[in-house]
């Protein structure tokens, strides 16, 4: 499937910033079934990116503004050719518990670590998943899945990105974030070594929650034939309508923006996902490239120069001047 | 032995005056003066003789002046949590601990090594990993803890060194062999408080120290700027000391380092990355940093790569490095080599890396994450000192033997749920070491801190300098927080001494300089506010002193200018009377001074000065610093003791001198730098505002006999002697204004500091004149322009007051001054000083951010 994702970012400000660096993980991964064929990143306010791989091999751009603004605009449009899975996962071989490499290499994907938390209750609904027996990987997967499916209800607004496994444990509710911490939870659990996605959902006609946003879902290590994503929020497995934009131990490894700023202002943000199939590709989306887009910036704050606003920070130090 | 053949070989005064009478050696531990038999050790024999010729009331006489320099030095070690709060005086004791040429070749060799296989280490674990892939250490080890910065994985560093500086504390054993107790490899503190401890004790006992031929400590210092300088490609690296600020335990030592190796010490507020470069923010634009020498830990480093929530970090560090553009030492993630499970695997790494044996050995340890060493631990837990694996700083080891039963089953349990995460050890009997407490040469046990930095083929140690010893003789733990103190160490020499320092021999041609330097912005910004707070306490104590004189001096009648005093004090320190109290005069003015919790009020002003001169004391000679330290002996806090009127007046005498104190010396000692300038600066336009709003407090309301206020008011303003000699008739009005406001000879009148603050700009505008005036610079001239053309005659008649009594065109014209002057100083901080305001983290992105989304 030929799919265009358009994302846009807008950080709004109370009052100016002086100060702006961000890291972005926005880019659509190249993967066997995922194919980047074109990514244009604009920002605004105007600013150099510069962009490398990070340890998991997510493509990471940042950026810096240095100049005083009140918001700041990121649109990342990208079209990938994406690949269905050429067979179901029940029928691959793989049984449970899984043989993993026995190298350190998938050890990060198999400790359990904040957000994905040990407790108690997690203990507790891993057992009830636990085979008894011999029993293939991918049923083992499936039935994670339907138990998250069964026992917990979506609902927006009971958790918050930084919650916990136990905090979803406790409230059985949560987004797909929580969900998906929940299974990376008790896949590990299971000793199936299982990663975070982030990315999104084309959902075409059908009914998908998480499409237009972000979305996350997570991906189980299967011997033979690597990772294999599962989206639990969905209760399905993820087929060539997903767009895989960064993996990691969990969502704090991938968060599609994470930065720094510098004022004493609050922040909010808006987020949109689009996301179309495409019969080709555009003459001007071909390719990579950055762009700016015009958010405005405020006046230099150089030598002598007259400053026609007040910053908070003054307000705050002129108090001080008071006699 | 008896003691009578004891005393035969103890020197002599110290037996006769009883000062060893309690000394001896503790059974089960070494002791590094007296040998088993209580003879004294040969290396030790110099050191007693030297001391004894001196004799005790001489030695303690040169003590008495050590400790004064230590207090007037400003030697401190912050304790978290201590309610005596920041800035605890560095405990030093008065005898070194002397160690023989022979013992510590011995130490030296094993620290050099010990340093080059930690950091062979950090290269493996963060470059090829065999020693996982080879099973030489679990992977727990490395993976299951944050200290390994993943996103630091595969990246080089220059010089292929992670490990630029490490310590480790070592102690002796019952059998006379050092053991490691814990390795620091992050940022290792110390080596600044051995420099002062040497400074300190040789200053004391200069002679003792030249004839014992003490092994120097400069040469490391060398070693150390040659190594972080090699870290950078360019001619004349800018290396930059990066402290995570004043609030940081060991602060006082990242500023003394940093004047001591001559680098500036910033805070991560003060670095900004660009383009993949790290600069420095600087009042003459960004400079660009090529070595960064942290005293942070790994992870607070980068806000951005690694721990989200650190304020005091530079983001974008992690890009910077990944580029190559810059350098910091130790390399960001080898805190990771300082975990204690790491001992029990070094043999066998030591082996595998480099064929040889470990020469130094680990306290026994047994990181309980391998079944082996968890059922030794379990099966031996009493006599356990059991660590957190990993994070070796946050928790307190446990000395399982001190514990109640259940306490230890406990641990037990905590043990069994979670076995990586802990480390049993075995105790070490340490050896002890003789120092003076209370008087009396006793027995404590002591801790080795030892240093070493990388050179071109291994690493260099410094010899000595600073041990710890426990508070008490039977005590064994050894810590600066838990009331212990410190001693200098000193390595004898069998050689000649290297004689080396840091200033210049003499008779050597020295390149002239007169670089007025340039200066991070926060400093400028906290130079310019300490003078601010300085001149505004000044301002308060001359207006508390004119209202106390007046007060406690009966013989004369100053109902008429008392209240209108109080209130202008009232007025400066922002203070409001508590509801539905009644005070006398005297209650009121004490309530003022010592009460007032406002942060403009007095305690809070005199605070901040504090403060402020604590963040740029790398900039400040010694003698300014001294200068601060007496302001709080001069005024004591209300909460120490119940303030009387008749404490507040010699209080304020003393205050008073002390400022004069610290003008004088910042006229005329201070170079005139932009650092100078700044303080000027704040201190000029903190004057102005205080002459000005004492004015408006005084002159604007009319009262019945105005030569009495007018009298304080110029005593208040320091000008009454001139004014006397000027005008012999009686007080008036017009030519108090004219000598407070528009007289360009009185050094106290507003126009003589607007034309100071115009020196001052033109300066830092050196492009200026003519029509390239800065914005700061026209406010100057305007306000000067005026007070010059003002009708002091007009403005001064009191006949002309309307019904109100009141000077209604001073007043405006006053209020419009006092306005252009915040606007100047908001003009001036705008311009030249950065806001360092606090950083936050972005909200992080929900996978449900709108509340409409479709979904």
């Amino acid at each position: 499937m030929l799919v265009q994702v358009t994302h846009i970012t807008e950080l709004d400000y109370s009052a100016l910033i002086s100060e702006t660096v961000m890291e972005l993980r926005m880019a659509p991964r190249q993967e066997r079934l995922q194919h980047r064929l074109s990514f244009v990143l604009g920002i605004g306010p105007a600013s150099e990116v510069h962009s490398y791989f990070d340890w998991l091999g997510n493509t990471v751009h940042t950026f810096a503004i240095n100049k005083l603004h009140r918001s700041v605009k990121i649109s990342a449009v990208s079209v990938v050719q994406t690949y269905g899975r050429s067979r179901e996962t029940l029928h691959s071989a793989d049984m449970w518990p899984p043989s993993v490499p026995t190298d350190h290499s998938l050890f990060d994907m198999l400790r359990l670590d904040a957000p994905v938390v040990d407790c108690p209750a997690l203990t507790e609904l891993a057992q009830q998943i636990k085979p008894t027996g011999r029993e293939s990987l991918a049923r083992v997967a499936l039935n994670i899945m339907d138990k998250i499916h069964a026992e917990f209800v979506y609902e927006k607004g009971i958790t918050s990105a930084s919650s916990t496994i136990a905090e979803v444990l406790e409230h059985r509710r949560g987004v797909c974030q929580d969900f998906t911490h929940l299974m990376i939870g008790l896949a590990r659990k299971l000793h199936i070594p299982a990663r975070y996605v982030s990315g999104f959902i084309h959902a075409g006609n059908q009914q998908f929650r998480g499409a237009a946003e972000t979305h996350a879902w997570c991906e189980l290590y299967f011997p033979s034939s690597g990772w294999m994503g599962y989206d639990p929020t969905n209760n399905c497995e993820v087929k060539d309508n997903f767009v895989k934009m960064a993996v990691g131990r969990h969502y704090n490894d991938v968060p599609p923006h994470k930065g720094v700023y510098r004022g004493n202002a609050t922040e909010t943000m808006k987020v949109e996902v689009h996301t179309m199939d495409l019969p080709e590709i555009a003459g001007n989306l071909v390719g990579e490239r950055t762009s700016s887009l015009n958010v405005p910036i405020f006046g230099s704050t150089g030598r002598g120069g007259v400053v026609p606003w007040i910053l908070e920070e003054q307000v705050q130090q002129q108090q001080q001047q008071q006699q | 032995m008896t003691l009578q053949e004891q005393q035969a070989v103890l020197p002599r005064h110290f037996v006769n005056t009883g000062l060893y009478t309690s000394y001896g050696p503790s059974p089960g531990h070494y002791d590094e003066m007296l040998d088993a038999h209580g003879a004294v050790r040969p290396h030790w024999q110099m050191f007693l003789n030297l001391l004894d010729d001196l004799g005790p009331e001489k030695l303690h006489h040169r003590w008495e002046t050590a400790r004064q320099l230590i207090h007037d030095n400003g030697v401190t070690y912050n304790v978290y949590g201590d309610p005596a709060g920041m800035d605890r005086p560095w405990h030093l004791d008065s005898l070194p601990v002397v160690f023989s040429a022979a013992h510590w070749a011995e130490l030296e060799a094993g620290i050099a090594q010990r340093a080059r296989l930690l950091d062979a280490i950090l290269d493996d674990l963060y470059g090829p990993q065999y020693l996982l892939t080879e099973k030489i250490i679990p992977p727990e080890l490395v993976f299951g803890q944050d200290s390994f910065l993943r996103p630091l994985h595969g990246v080089m560093v220059p010089g292929a060194r992670r490990l630029h500086t490490y310590a480790a504390d070592v102690g002796r054993g019952a059998d006379g062999r050092f053991v490691v107790l814990t390795d620091r490899t992050q940022a290792p503190s110390g080596a600044g408080y051995a420099l002062e401890n040497r400074m300190v004790i040789s200053r004391a006992l200069p002679d003792v120290f030249r004839d014992c031929r003490v092994s120097r400590l400069a040469t490391f210092f060398r070693r150390l700027r040659e190594t972080l300088q090699s870290l950078s490609n360019r001619e004349d690296p800018r290396i930059v000391l990066l402290t995570p600020g004043p609030y940081n335990e060991t602060y006082f030592e990242h500023a003394y380092l940093a004047r001591y190796l001559g680098y500036t010490l910033v805070e991560g507020a003060d670095l900004v990355v660009r383009d993949n470069y790290v600069y420095l923010k600087m009042l003459g634009g960004l400079k660009r940093v090529d070595v960064i020498f942290r005293r942070q830990d790994d992870d607070f480093c980068d806000p951005l790569e690694l721990r989200a929530d650190s304020a005091l970090g530079v983001s974008g560090l992690v890009q910077a490095l990944y580029c190559g553009n810059v350098a910091v030492a130790n390399a960001l993630g080898s805190g990771l080599a300082e975990n204690p499970a790491l001992m029990m695997f070094l043999p066998a790494i030591c082996r595998r890396l480099f064929s040889e044996d470990l020469r130094l050995p680990s306290v026994e340890s047994f990181w309980c994450g391998n079944a082996e060493a968890r059922k030794y631990v379990l099966d031996n837990l009493p006599q356990m000192v059991v660590k957190r694996a990993f994070s070796s700083m946050q928790d307190k080891p446990v000395f399982a033997g001190k514990l109640s039963y259940s306490e230890l089953e406990t641990l037990r349990n905590k043990i069994i749920a979670a076995p990586t995460l802990f480390v049993g050890e075995h105790y070490v009997a340490l050896s002890t070491a003789p120092s003076l407490v209370e008087n009396q040469v006793q027995p404590r046990h002591v801790v080795l801190r030892l240093h070493a930095t990388c050179v071109d083929d291994g690493y260099c140690v410094m010899p000595g300098g600073l041990a710890r010893f426990s508070g008490s003789a039977d005590s064994m733990i050894v810590s600066m927080q838990r009331g212990g103190g410190s001693k200098d160490a000193w390595v004898l020499s069998d050689g000649p001494v290297d004689s080396f320092s840091f200033l210049q021999p003499a008779g050597q041609p020295v390149a002239f300089s007169r670089a007025l330097g340039d200066l991070p912005s926060r400093v400028a910004d906290n130079l310019f506010w300490l003078g601010r707070y300085e001149e505004r306490a000044q301002a308060n104590a001359r207006l508390a002193r004119g209202i106390a004189m007046r007060l406690m001096d009966q013989t004369f009648d100053a109902s008429a200018e008392l209240p209108v005093l109080i209130s202008a004090l009232a007025k400066q320190t922002m203070y409001t009377q508590p509801d539905g109290q009644e005070f006398s005069a005297e209650a009121r003015l004490v309530d003022i001074l010592m009460r007032n919790k406002h942060p403009n009020g007095f305690p809070a002003t005199l605070q901040s000065i504090y403060r402020i001169a604590a963040l740029v004391r790398d900039r400040m000679s010694l003698d300014i610093w001294r200068i601060i330290n007496r302001l709080d002996e001069d005024f004591p806090r209300a909460d120490t003791f119940e303030p009387a009127l008749l404490d507040i007046l010699p209080a304020m005498d003393r205050l008073i001198i002390t400022f004069a104190a610290f003008d004088g010396l910042t006229m005329e000692s201070m170079t005139r730098s932009y650092a100078w300038r700044f303080l000027d600066i704040g201190r000029r336009l903190e004057r102005v505002l205080a002459t000005l709003t004492l004015l408006s407090e005084a002159l604007v309301p009319v009262v019945d006999r105005e030569g009495p206020l007018l009298e304080s008011v110029l005593e208040i303003a320091d000008s009454i002697i001139t004014y006397r000699r000027r005008y012999t008739t009686n007080l008036q009005v017009p030519p108090v204004l004219d000598m407070l406001l528009a007289d360009e000879s009185n050094p106290r009148s507003a126009v003589f500091q607007l034309m100071r603050l115009q020196e001052h700009l033109a300066s830092l505008n050196p492009e200026g004149g003519g029509t390239g005036l800065s914005t700061a610079e026209r406010i100057i001239l305007r306000l000067l322009t005026d007070m010059r053309l003002a009708d002091l005659n007009a403005l001064g008649r009191s006949d002309n007051a309307d019904d109100h009594r009141r000077r209604d065109p001073l007043d405006r014209l006053l209020k419009i001054w006092m306005d252009e002057i915040r606007m100047l100083s908001d003009v001036i901080s705008r311009a030249y000083l950065v806001h360092v305001s606090e950083s936050r983290q972005l909200g992080f992105q929900l996978s449900a951010p709108m509340p409409d989304a479709a979904s």
